[in-house]
């Protein structure tokens, strides 16, 4: 079981929070006991593509969470809408 | 040699995100080898009749699509450049900032000038940057 992970950051739909590759470290362990809140920054499975997102959760709802980037151009929950809890892997800890 | 790889994660913000190519860039490019080929057929009748508005008509058209076309061109070349290209790629093709300032500088003297050769130039440029599009893609695929 992994708890803790480094990415490297592709894209810039988190500017100016995170900048195209930063190294972020996140943990697993929070959302294992609690749920996603409004503000946090989450690394996610894309519900369609096999790749990992990170983005900032700014909505929840029955139907799941509301994902955005904080950059204005973002491919996010506007364009594939409310993910589930279960895509949710991990939470933001630290940019570097 | 890498001590730390480090999975990648998305922060996309191109719609649809991550789809690049090089084929707007060449056929604007070919569109400009068009109109300056069909600017330079027409030029002794415009010198003949600089009054008949249909040559005028026609003359003013092949210009507005070639400056039109060297816009897209410019537009596809830079976004190939800035958002496709990465740092990493200068090991496949150490000139590549050289051989984009060229094309992109090329483009420039074809809106402001109607000279085939050059036209034709700007082709060859721009298929090289394509050339250069695909092998970058293949030795990405190769490294996974």
């Amino acid at each position: 079981m992994i708890f803790f992970k480094i990415f490297k950051v592709e894209g810039t739909s988190m500017h100016p929070t995170i900048y195209n590759r930063n190294k972020i470290l996140v943990s697993y362990i929070p959302y294992l006991f609690k749920n996603p809140k409004i503000n946090d920054i989450i690394v996610a499975k894309h519900p369609y593509k096999n790749i990992y997102i990170v983005k900032r959760i700014t909505k929840i709802e029955k139907g799941g969470y509301f994902i955005e980037g904080d950059y204005i151009l973002s491919s996010d929950s506007k364009e594939f809408n409310m993910i589930p809890k279960k895509l949710i892997l991990a939470k933001l800890l630290f940019i570097f | 040699m890498k001590l730390f790889k480090f999975d990648k994660v998305y922060a996309h913000c191109d719609i649809p995100c991550g789809i690049y190519d090089p084929s707007p860039s060449r056929i604007a490019a070919e569109t400009i080898v068009k109109m300056v080929t069909l600017i330079d057929g027409i030029k002794d009748e415009y010198r003949n009749s600089p009054s008949d508005v249909n040559v005028l008509n026609s003359i003013t058209r092949y210009i507005l699509v070639k400056e039109e076309h060297a816009r897209i061109c410019k537009n596809e070349i830079l976004i190939l450049w800035t958002d496709y290209f990465k740092e990493e790629d200068l090991k496949i093709v150490p000139d590549l900032h050289s051989k984009v300032w060229d094309t992109v500088k090329l483009i420039s003297y074809n809106k402001q000038n109607v000279d085939l050769e050059k036209a034709k130039e700007l082709l060859t440029k721009v298929n090289e940057i394509g050339d250069i599009f695909t092998k970058v893609k293949e030795e990405r695929l190769k490294n996974g």
